[in-house]
């Protein structure tokens, strides 16, 4: 699938905010867990209290007495006094410093708890900031949209909304630019067909006539003796033979010029491919079709499309007819067109690749006009591709030239989806 | 007595009016010394004494320096550093003064040291030169323990916070050194250097000293 709508904003904009809360509590909780074991836990271990230096105190005492009770243990007696001592002394001195211990230990409390604030405050300044940096693109991108500009890139790849908002203005640009393609193409046609249509009503009066007064006047040699009569019969073979070459070319014509509005229906594409492959598959004795599995497993109606089955039969023909005239003849070797089915949301796509020569440089921009040919004069009028085109157009789906190179040929055949997925604007 | 009257003996005894105020210290001229006597009855002011008996090393830190209009500024002082030894119930003092004699005693009752103290003469300032009347502001502080056992309860504290339990290296003399780069580094050094030695009392005086002459 090429490209994705936009969905599910809501839940990344909640989610965003969920882990922004989280961070910080989370970060709250670290700073308090550390406080409390770097500070409170050691503080508290420590058990200043008047008690516990009472305690010692007494302790004091006591070895003094056991010693003296009994004197063959003093050496250890008065190593335990020591300890006591030296324990009892450093209370003591925090005793002391009770009050600028207790101030540090706010102060680092409060440098912790303004070290967090600093940190969301400004993490908060960075996103407003880049907040309205992003803000500011949209603006810029909504005014190169309402000044007509097709190809509008936001460049804002964010999942919040703001990121949707940038998404759907690229879309719509998109969808403009499409339209104007569309738009052109058809006019184009159109200026085509009425040209075709005036050429081929223009031609067939003339041709009728001359058919009449070419079939008296072999009525009128049928009368004379031989050789005259044999002359004026080969001459007028050949006169017939030309006036009904211009007879196709006029009929050709009209059929471009009275190309009619599709009457479309509810069709798998997938069955309508398939159906012409089978049908179509000795109709080019130097092609080979092959059918493509689509490259996702494709629920059903994944490939529904409303369309007018002769009509893309009569458009996949042209571009058949195209790469088996395209291939230099005589060689024997048989080529290759796949048809393969794809989507995208909004469209089913029908790529159409040939494994030909390939289109010439010169020649692509002007693919899709009428009377562009590669072949010889008679060999073809340069219709085919124009017509399908019209097509495709008609069904509010688009022919795009998608690759072309001396390996091969790619049309792409986009028809619009019946349903196409909502976006936020649509 | 009157209010007047009071109010002058006081005046007296903070302006160091000498052998009328007996509870006071006194500064007297001997020899090439100006001598601290008559040193202060704080020993039995009760947090005072409660300290010397603590067993940790209570230094009585004495500051003169010469005031009034006198053009020679003179300043000098002395220290008694006092420890009661728990075990063998002794009272450990280290006087030094301003002639550099330090001398080591030893009582074994508060009885003997406290009649000790009242005797003491402290020189605190070299003699002036030229006789006469002199002023010196004498300042007195009770520092609680000493340097070398703040610096062993800093270790000690550190080396708890670190949850070291034995060592000698300290975590704050650690740190120091090697400049604090972790958070519990820095959370050692902020708490263990809040331990000062902040003094448990203190007091002045104004007195008045002779020079060449009866005083």
């Amino acid at each position: 699938m090429e490209s994705r709508l936009p969905g599910g904003g809501q839940e990344v904009s909640w989610r965003s905010a969920a882990l922004t809360i989280g961070g910080l509590l989370l970060a709250a909780a670290a700073a308090l867990w550390l406080f409390e074991r770097q500070i409170s836990a050691a503080w508290f271990r420590l058990g200043i209290q008047p008690e516990v230096l009472n305690t010692l105190e007494g302790s004091l005492e006591d070895q003094k007495r056991l010693a003296r009770l009994d004197p063959a243990r003093r050496a250890e007696y008065r190593r335990r006094f020591e300890e006591t001592r030296g324990l009892l002394q450093h209370l003591q001195i925090l005793e002391h410093n009770r009050q600028e211990i207790l101030q540090r230990y706010e102060m680092v409390l409060l440098t912790l708890v303004g070290g967090v604030l600093a940190v969301a405050g400004t993490a908060h300044l960075v996103r407003q900031g880049r907040r309205e940096r992003r803000i500011g693109r949209l603006r810029d991108a909504l005014a190169q949209l309402s000044s007509g500009r097709d190809d509008v890139v936001v460049g804002d790849s964010g999942r919040d909304v703001l990121g949707r908002i940038a998404a759907m203005i690229e879309e719509t640009s998109r969808i403009i630019a499409r339209d104007r393609r569309r738009l052109a193409a058809l006019q184009n046609l159109s200026g085509w067909q009425e040209t075709a249509r005036r050429h081929a009503h223009e031609m067939k009066t003339p041709l009728t006539a001359a058919r009449l007064e070419l079939a008296r006047l072999q009525q009128l040699a049928g009368g004379e003796a031989p050789p005259a009569s044999d002359e004026v019969r080969q001459v007028a073979g050949s006169v017939v033979e030309e006036l009904d070459r211009l007879g196709r070319f006029a009929q050709e014509l009209t059929g471009f010029a009275r190309l009619p509005r599709p009457r479309r229906d509810l069709h798998d594409l997938r069955k309508v491919v398939a159906d012409f492959a089978a049908t179509f598959a000795a109709a080019w004795p130097n092609l080979e079709l092959r059918l493509e599995e689509p490259p996702e497993a494709a629920d059903n109606g994944a490939f529904s499309v409303e369309v007018d089955r002769e009509m893309l039969r009569r458009a996949l023909v042209n571009l058949c007819d195209n790469s088996a005239l395209a291939r230099p003849a005589g060689d024997g070797a048989r080529g290759t067109v796949r048809l393969r089915l794809d989507g995208t949301p909004r469209d089913v796509v029908l790529d159409v690749a040939d494994d030909g020569p390939g289109i010439p440089e010169e020649v692509r921009p002007r693919v899709f006009e009428p009377y562009v040919t590669t072949r010889q004069p008679g060999e073809g009028m340069g219709l085919g591709l124009a017509i399908a085109k019209k097509i495709l157009l008609d069904h509010g789906g688009d022919l795009e030239l998608r690759q072309t190179s001396p390996a091969g040929t790619t049309f792409r055949l986009l028809l619009p989806r019946p349903h196409p997925p909502e976006s936020e604007f649509s | 007595m009157r209010p007047a009257g009071l109010v002058f003996v006081c005046f007296a005894m903070v302006s160091g009016a000498g052998p009328l105020c007996a509870a006071g210290p006194v500064l007297q001229s001997e020899a090439n010394w100006v001598v601290l006597a008559g040193l202060p009855s704080l020993l039995d002011k009760a947090e005072v004494r409660k300290q010397l008996d603590s067993g940790l090393t209570a230094t009585l830190a004495f500051e003169v320096r010469t005031t009034g209009a006198s053009p020679q500024k003179l300043r000098g002082g002395a220290r008694v550093d006092v420890r009661y030894e728990l075990w063998d119930e002794v009272y450990l003092v280290t006087r030094l003064d301003a002639s550099g004699k330090r001398e080591r005693l030893r009582f074994d009752s508060f009885a003997q040291f406290g009649h000790w103290w009242r005797e003491a003469r402290l020189p605190v300032l070299p003699l002036p030169r030229g006789a006469g009347p002199w002023q010196a502001e004498v300042r007195l502080r009770v520092i609680p323990f000493s340097q070398a056992e703040q610096r062993e309860t800093q270790r000690w504290l550190s080396d708890s916070m670190a949850g070291t339990t034995g060592g000698s290296a300290g975590a704050v003399s650690q740190a120091l050194d090697d400049q604090p780069v972790s958070f519990s580094q820095v959370l050692q050094l902020l708490v263990a250097t809040s331990i000062g030695r902040p003094a448990l009392y203190e007091q002045e005086w104004n007195l008045a000293f002779q020079v060449g002459g009866k005083k």
